[in-house]
């Protein structure tokens, strides 16, 4: 069969074709895995795992991901426990384990795409199963590769498409888009539309609208971090080239403002660059990957114009991205140096800042305060300790350890939207954890995280904030909230 | 080049799909063709047919219902559990339907008084002592299997698994009191109980190891032990593999009853090295580890007693650890074995097969010129205490002929530790793996005894067909018709 016929297509790029697939995507998906009688089932009896590579493969990325792979899956199951899929479902097919066989099965050809894509689908991509795994296997690798093959060549279409191409690199829309919305939560329309239920008739709108978190106060950033403290007026500032995103960029302009001003008071000089953008990591999670290859690059190219100080994020999954440019850019010979160069220069704010000691902040927070774990910081970058560092560094601050802190939260890019129902069990999960700990404020460096446990927050009614370290450290270098 | 081989597995019908679901629930039947597939493998290296469907039972009765609607439609069933046995046990030999009782996991009973507790199949092993410690009970669960973060206790009572701590504590079988079990049939019966010395067939201990071929097992009355009051950790190294060998029988023979007795040959040491960087001296060719408990004051006695034995035996350095950070990082240098032989090659299989004890050494090397001979690499563990060897062999799953190779050198393991007056298996049970090398233990009368027992329960053979005995003799049974 020609592989036309084995990929899903993209189906034009029509407005009305587009919306389509934007609800088809936002369609609630059945989250135990489906039933599926149209094919026969062709899977040899005998062998486990990946067969010898014979050339052709129906799914290509997941072929060369797999012989890339210098681990393959033992089956061991040590990965099990800590899959909150595999947990709250007990499906094999919603373990990694599971989903790795699938991967095999479909690389090989004994299984098609569109039979391995819901449980795909369900994974969270949190990669606590790559940390637990004794074996190394490369998930996340793996896990990117078959989304791509099951997205098909031209990656999602349609609005998806230009969600995620053309939306997301355009500040202005995105500015305009979390100044409606906050004026739709503060305004009073809210609370106006829930009363009269008027949403009920747009039921894919009303699940959406639900899942809406409350959002922070839109904020300037720009410009608006203070005096220079005295420490680094004296000299020896180190340069960092500061990446603001595009989420991030638009909704948590006072996350930014905390992060520089905590660099500021640690000795760095913080500088952005222009031309940089959106890191493209929920381009790759959609299977978007030309799409992520050319936000990548421009990336590169406009932290390059701006010299090699570190490029310093405060976003977990754009860090996680960053760090990967090397690894996705790794087919072009033109750009694989530049990217593995770029990805080396990228630290999370909270490995910066721990570099050296931190610099005492001279104000107390008094206030007990959990950190939870962004998945994309503890499972794919390993990095666990220095935002408790952070919160340490606060006087007066309690830090809180909960239970399950590198569980995943449920946010997982745009999973919640997708996965409603699966999404619905692992926050609850989490904030069960929460609710338990008695804490004033939950602190989690990712803008999903900081969304997925404001909403878990506001369902249960809890009064407890939930806020970026920095923006803790940063209260306690300045004494102040507000710049 | 393999071709795709057509599958005869045909989808569910849709009415045993509703009749599952009218017992289980709807979200607890799975039948999609993915759903399907991965229930065709455990640990093992071994592929079995993908599931005619899996239903995931919430409860005794829901079990009982499933194993009944299985024999009307004249379906084979299988139990599965955290699906991480190295044996193949719960691989699906024909078209038949999976009960995963991973959903069956409450810890319904703690019984400190009697040194009991009571759960269901689905209790993963670590849960139970991680519940068990944080309630401060002061009592634990002792079987340790090397998956206990993830095995269950229902998987673990059908392999009779065991466990760096099982030479002084035992088994699995020896820590449970009593098992309800849905029969072949779906007749729910108890064996055992929560009394001792009960009068009657030991059933119990007939079920415990069955490997799911007697029927389900849906509840477990398991022994919880007081904490020991003291807990001392040694590590000493010797210059060869014999001279460690002669320690532990020396130690065995003293009268002395370590917790555990782990014994690493030069290959895992320095593998280990790499990945944790213990420092291993480059003069020592073998370590033990040897854990000792019990109460506070013999102890230090029979510390010193085991330090004279060891250098008697030409030790070369040995470690007492102070305080249980320097025990762990004793203990790290075993427990990080599999981990570091796993990353360093594609995949990995474990072997398991017993020798007399006073033999060890000389079946490690026997093991490692097998291996030579085969052209593969293999790293020696071993429960030095019980004679039980663990050669791990890695290798490349992706390379046409590997995987062959590593099963005949297994296999050429397996003939060894029978010759050698041992038997095949220490642990890991026989589930397909090694049903043929059964005819190396046991004589015909002796496997057509066993067979008649499994048959008296299971006449059709439904309940995790074609497993344990010789291929066959289910041959023959067909043949003959139940
Ligand atoms: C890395 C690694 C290390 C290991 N170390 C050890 C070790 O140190 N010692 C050891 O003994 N084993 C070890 N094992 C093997 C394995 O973990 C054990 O055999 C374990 O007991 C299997 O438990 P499970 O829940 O995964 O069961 P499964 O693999 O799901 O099932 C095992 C068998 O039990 C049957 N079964 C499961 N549940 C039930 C039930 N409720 N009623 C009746 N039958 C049932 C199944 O049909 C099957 O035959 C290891 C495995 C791995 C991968
Ligand atoms: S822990 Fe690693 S090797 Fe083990 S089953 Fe999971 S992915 Fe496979
Ligand atoms: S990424 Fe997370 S949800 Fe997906 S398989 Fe791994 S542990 Fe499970």
């Amino acid at each position: 069969m020609p592989r036309e016929f084995l990929l899903p297509r993209n189906r034009g790029q029509s407005l009305a074709m587009g919306v389509f697939e934007w609800a088809r995507l936002c369609r609630p998906m059945n989250d135990t895995p489906m039933n599926d009688t149209e094919k026969e089932m062709t899977a040899t009896l005998t062998d486990s795992g990946l067969a010898p590579s014979r050339g052709f493969s129906p799914a290509p990325h997941l072929r060369r991901a797999w012989d890339a792979a210098e681990s393959h899956c033992n089956r061991c199951g040590f990965c099990l426990p800590v899959c909150p899929t595999y947990r709250l479902t007990g499906a094999e097919s919603a373990s990694p384990r599971g989903r790795l066989d699938l991967m095999y099965a479909a690389a090989d050809g004994k299984l098609e795409l569109s039979d391995i894509a819901p449980a795909l689908g369900l994974c969270l991509g949190c990669l606590a199963c790559q940390s637990a795994c004794p074996s190394g296997v490369p998930f996340g690798e793996l896990l990117e590769a078959g989304r791509i093959d099951v997205a098909g060549e031209k990656g999602p279409a349609g609005f998806t498409r230009f969600l995620l191409g053309t939306l997301l690199d355009s500040p202005a829309f995105l500015k305009l888009a979390a100044r409606t919305l906050y004026f739709y939560q503060r305004s009073g329309l809210q609370k106006l539309l829930r009363l009269t239920q008027l949403l009920r008739l747009a039921p894919t709108l009303a699940r959406m609208e639900r899942g809406l978190p409350p959002l922070p106060r839109p904020a300037s950033w720009r410009g608006q971090i203070g005096p220079l403290p005295a420490a680094s007026r004296s000299g020896g500032a180190k340069p960092a080239l500061f990446f603001s995103g595009c989420v991030m960029d638009a909704v948590f302009g006072e996350v930014h403002r905390c992060t520089l001003v905590a660099m500021r008071h640690n000795g760095y000089t913080p500088v952005v660059p222009n031309g940089q953008g959106c890191c493209g990591a929920l381009a790759l999670h959609s299977g978007a990957e030309a799409l992520a290859k050319e936000k990548a690059r421009r990336n590169i190219a406009a932290f390059e114009a701006a010299g090699d100080p570190p490029v310093v994020v405060n976003s977990a999954g754009c860090g996680a991205a960053m760090k990967a440019y090397g690894g996705l850019l790794s087919g072009d010979s033109a750009w694989r140096g530049r990217a593995e160069r770029f990805s080396a220069r990228v630290v999370d704010v909270s490995e910066l800042l721990t570099r050296e000691t931190i610099r005492p902040p001279e104000h107390a927070v008094p206030m007990r305060v959990a950190y939870d774990d962004p998945c994309h910081l503890a499972h794919a970058q390993n990095i666990r300790d220095q935002p408790r560092m952070l919160l340490q560094a606060v006087p007066e601050l309690e830090l809180v350890e909960l239970p399950e802190a590198d569980w995943c939260c449920g946010s997982a890019g745009s999973y919640s939207l997708t996965h409603p129902k699966m999404a619905a069990r692992v926050l609850e999960r989490k904030m069960n954890h929460i609710a338990a700990a008695g804490v004033q404020a939950v602190a989690t460096g990712n803008p999903g995280c900081l969304f997925q446990l404001a909403l878990g927050a506001e369902q249960r009614g809890l009064a407890i904030r939930i806020v970026h370290p920095v923006q803790l450290l940063a209260l306690a270098y300045t004494g102040r909230e507000k710049a | 080049m393999t071709a795709l081989q057509p599958d005869n597995t045909s989808d569910p019908p849709a009415r045993l799909i509703a009749r599952l679901e009218a017992i289980v629930g709807r979200g607890n039947v799975l039948h999609s063709k993915a759903d399907r597939f991965v229930y065709g493998y455990d640990a093992s290296v071994f592929r079995g047919r993908p599931a005619k469907a899996v239903a995931l039972p919430g409860s005794t009765g829901e079990v009982a219902e499933l194993v009944r609607l299985a024999n009307s439609e004249g379906l084979a069933f299988v139990a599965r559990g955290a699906g991480t046995g190295i044996n193949g046990g719960a691989l699906p030999q024909e078209d038949l339907l999976v009960i995963e009782l991973s959903r069956m996991n409450r810890i319904l009973e703690v019984d400190p008084d009697n040194r009991l507790v009571v759960v269901e199949p689905g209790v993963v092993n670590q849960d139970l002592k991680l519940f068990l410690a944080k309630r401060g009970f002061g009592f634990s669960y002792v079987p340790d299997p090397g998956s206990q973060v993830v095995s269950t206790i229902g998987g673990n009572v059908g392999n009779n698994a065991g466990g760096m701590h099982c030479l002084k504590y035992g088994v699995t079988s020896n820590h449970i009191a009593g098992l309800e079990v849905v029969l072949p049939g779906g007749e729910i019966i108890e064996v055992g109980g929560k009394t001792p010395d009960r009068p009657g067939m030991d059933l119990t201990g007939f079920f415990v190891g069955s490997e799911g071929t007697l029927g389900i097992v849906t509840r477990i009355i398991a022994r919880i032990l007081p904490l020991p009051e003291a807990v001392l950790t040694q590590l000493a190294l010797f210059p060869d593999l014999d001279s460690a060998a002669r320690a532990v029988s020396g130690i065995m023979a003293a009268g002395i009853l370590p917790a555990a007795l782990e014994l690493l040959d030069r290959r895992s040491m320095t593998l280990v090295d790499r990945a944790v960087h213990i420092g291993f001296p480059d003069a020592a060719g073998s370590a033990l580890i040897i854990e000792l408990d019990g109460v506070r004051e013999g102890l230090e006695i029979e510390v010193g007693r085991v330090r004279e034995i060891c250098t008697a035996n030409d030790a070369v350095e040995i470690q007492t650890a102070e305080t249980p950070e320097a025990a762990d990082r004793i203990w790290l240098a075993r427990r990080a074995a599999y981990g570091a032989m796993a990353r360093i090659s594609p995949t990995i299989y474990i072997a398991d097969g017993c020798v007399p004890r006073n033999r060890l050494s000389e079946a490690i090397g026997r093991a490692i010129e097998i291996c030579a001979r085969k052209g593969l690499e293999v790293i020696n563990l071993a429960h030095a205490g019980d004679g039980n060897l663990h050669p791990l062999i890695p290798y490349d799953q992706t390379i046409p002929g590997e995987k062959e190779k590593v099963i005949e050198a297994a296999r050429e393991l397996l003939a060894m530790c029978v010759e050698m007056g041992g038997t095949i298996t220490g642990e890991h049970g026989i589930g397909v793996e090694k049903q043929e090398e059964m005819t190396l233990l046991f004589n015909g009368r002796e496997l057509d005894a066993m067979f008649s027992l499994k048959l008296a329960f299971d006449p059709a053979d439904r309940c995790n067909p074609r497993k344990i005995f010789p291929v066959a003799m289910f041959d023959r049974l067909q043949l003959s018709g139940p």
